[in-house]
């Protein structure tokens, strides 16, 4: 009796554990999605919304801002580095990236929005981000950008920072990938 | 509780230990397998607390005399991973292997050969992960919470060896808590219904559930650092896609149990030890089971508040901020308790007592200040800096350690069948005392002072209370020399010790002689 009694609970017992190791690797989509939902961490979504109209009755202030990362012998720059506009207006600009190695590179831009309730009301229409650039040695580039801003943007927010951290991901071995 | 005699004449016809190594390395025994945990707790403590007082020694004066930071950053990182994974919870699962059974009436562990197993893949665990100081790149480096992506990108290349011996203790872990709520749940005497359990026995079921839902979590946040390292993910990689806060979010659901799990079987331990000294039932023991479920249940709630500066919404601080105070209440609720359970008792001050009282002292600065940390705006200020060791500190050196020190104490004499030395241990206590206070109170200044934790260098304002913290950790250090040698005495010629060696007492483990027989409650006692 006891010895059916421990099977049980013990299958139980372990199924739980099984489930909580799952549940660890569940959080990653989960936090994803949580992060879309929520605007959090400034992950943005491309061209969501349609423009309906520009509020001219005020004007907001757009900060393009770039970064590099550990190991990075490219650079990147806005041809702008801050707009003045009007709420549903659209705003085309683009920045710069340089390959400053000697070698061919290939490079991501990850943007993020700042602050994160922002998110949702900065509208991307045309973007670089996320997207592999094949860029040669010493090439410069230019990466053009469109946006907008949504005229349901709160009032109580009249500056928007952009930010893109770039990272170069040449593979190192593998064949093909690289250009 | 009353309990019928047990007729334990009967098993002087069973076999005892087996002769030699052999009785250890294949040992089924519950109070073998109970000693084995604390033995190899008590050598890590020694190790941990040898690494402590290195970071101790390097803290002494402003400047770099003894070490590099690069060591003086394994020092803090294996501190934290020996301390917490190595001493702590070995401990404790040790003091459940010895008492869980025998005070249920219980003949021994629900799972005895997977029990040998948990043990016995620690030294293992261990082994690895102290290996890592002798290898190229030297040991993780990283801090015990292995933030990626220094743990990642930045990671000696020793973190493979360090993410396996995680992997292993938390097996060990695992296999631990199934035994002992299979042990508790189907091997109770017949009349221990489950709100007659000693609150020991109570708290450490709750502590196996906790066990269960997030060391496999742990497990999760290493393998996809394993993934990260060597098999090209991107988890915790923002260049591909990932994110290194995620990291954090995993590790502390993990992380803030595990606190918990560092904690509540201390509650138990204390609310077994002040009813006996102060001579009177526990006060409120019901609400007692209550808030230590409440706390269990609200540690899953509330990870965030070790992220706020991280950059979450203000929802989410909110929200983070609120539920961690919530869970001052139920604590609140055990701390008085205790207080109540102490209030018109016949107290006596033996060493256990002296270490429970000081536990629910110490305990409640270390409780105070963490709900300090909880305040959302203020932890911007606090955060990362010497106050956050300070109130981790209170709670698991005058908290788990003193908890699992009191219960050496106090159930010494039935193990060994013999006395400790009561004058030793009363010195061993205000030494001890002593120098937990003066080593961890001026922490909180030179926190709030603004003096960031995990640098060997400091500014020079912050001199003279460092120079105070050293010499208390050196004091607090060498004092669990006295420990260790009221231990060995004990067992070699201590006097013996009566079945019932505190008159306040009670519990099916007093009705059997000391020390223990080798086989107990094999006929299982009845409780009214």
């Amino acid at each position: 009796m006891a010895g059916a009694q421990n099977r049980r609970l013990i299958t139980g017992l372990v199924a739980g554990s099984v489930a909580m190791f799952g549940f660890g690797f569940a959080l990653v989509p989960l936090y994803d999605v949580f992060c879309r939902i929520t605007g959090l961490n400034g992950k943005v979504e491309q061209g969501r919304e349609r423009v309906e109209f520009i509020d001219a009755g005020r004007t907001v202030k757009v900060q393009l801002i770039s970064s590099g990362s550990p190991g990075l012998r490219a650079s990147l720059r806005p041809e702008v580095p801050t707009f003045q506009l009007h709420p549903g207006q659209l705003q085309e600009t683009a920045f710069v990236v340089h390959n400053r190695s000697e070698e061919d590179r290939v490079i991501r831009a990850v943007p993020s929005v700042a602050p994160a309730e922002a998110v949702e009301f900065l509208n991307k229409i045309q973007c670089f981000c996320f997207e592999e650039q094949a860029v040669a040695a010493g090439e410069e580039r230019r990466m053009p950008l469109a946006f907008t801003v949504s005229p349901r943007l709160p009032e109580h927010l009249h500056t928007l920072t952009l930010s893109y951290t770039l990272y170069d991901i040449t593979p190192s071995k593998e064949t093909g990938a690289a250009l | 509780m009353t309990t019928a005699t047990t007729a334990e004449g009967s098993q002087a016809a069973h076999h005892g230990p087996a002769p030699g190594l052999s009785r250890w390395l294949f040992t089924t025994n519950h109070k073998d397998i109970g000693t084995l945990y604390l033995v190899f707790s008590l050598s890590l403590f020694m190790v941990g607390g040898v690494m402590a007082l290195l970071i101790r020694a390097e803290l002494f004066q402003p400047g770099l005399q003894l070490v590099q930071p690069e060591f003086f950053n394994q020092m803090t990182t294996m501190h934290g991973l020996i301390m917490v994974f190595g001493a702590v919870m070995p401990a404790f699962v040790g003091l459940a292997n010895w008492q869980v059974p025998l005070m249920i009436g219980a003949p021994d562990m629900a799972l005895p050969r997977l029990n040998n197993w948990s043990f016995w893949i620690l030294p293992f665990a261990f082994a690895l992960m102290i290996s890592t100081l002798f290898m190229e790149g030297g040991a993780p480096n990283f801090g015990w919470t292995f933030y990626a992506p220094l743990s990642t990108t930045y990671a000696p290349p020793s973190v493979t060896y360090f993410i396996f011996a995680v992997h292993m203790m938390g097996i060990s872990s695992i296999m631990g808590a199934i035994n002992i709520i299979a042990t508790i749940l189907n091997m109770r005497a017949p009349g221990m219904t489950l709100m007659k359990m000693p609150l020991f026995v109570w708290n450490w079921l709750i502590t196996a559930f906790l066990l269960i839902a997030v060391m496999p979590v742990l497990a999760g946040v290493v393998t996809m650092m394993l993934l990260d390292v060597h098999f090209g993910t991107s988890f915790f990689n923002a260049a591909g896609g990932g994110d290194p806060v995620l990291f954090q979010h995993i590790f502390w659901f993990f992380g803030h149990p595990e606190v918990y799990i560092m904690i509540l079987p201390a509650f138990g331990i204390i609310s077994q030890i002040i009813p006996t000294f102060a001579r009177k039932r526990v006060f409120g023991y019901a609400s007692m089971v209550y808030a230590t479920a409440a706390i269990a249940v609200l540690s899953f709630i509330v990870w965030a508040h070790h992220m706020f500066t991280v950059g979450l919404p203000l929802v989410g601080e909110l929200f983070f901020m609120f539920t961690t105070m919530l869970i001052a209440v139920p604590t609140g609720v055990k701390i008085f308790n205790w207080v109540a359970t102490l209030f018109r008792g016949s107290m006596t001050f033996e060493t256990p007592m002296l270490f429970a009282l000081a536990f629910v002292v110490l305990f409640t600065i270390g409780g105070f200040s963490g709900l300090m940390l909880a305040i959302a705006p203020a932890d911007f200020q606090y955060h990362d800096t010497y106050f956050v060791v300070a109130h981790f500190h209170y709670v698991l050196v005058p908290g788990a350690i003193f908890s699992i020190i009191a219960a050496t104490y106090y159930w010494l004499p039935k193990w060994t069948g013999r006395m400790y030395n009561e004058t030793m241990g009363k010195v061993h206590f205000w030494l001890s005392f002593i120098g937990v206070n003066l080593t961890f109170f001026p922490m909180h200044f030179i926190g709030l002072a603004g003096m960031p934790r995990r640098i060997p260098d400091y500014a020079l304002q912050f001199a003279d209370f460092n120079m105070v913290a050293s010499l208390g950790a050196f004091l607090f250090g060498f004092s669990q020399l006295l420990l260790i040698y009221n231990i060995v005495r004990c067992v070699r010629d201590g006097r013996g010790a009566p079945a019932r060696p505190w008159d306040g007492a009670e519990g099916l483990e007093w009705e059997l002689p000391s020390p223990a027989p080798y086989h107990t409650h094999q006929t299982p006692p009845r409780v009214d």
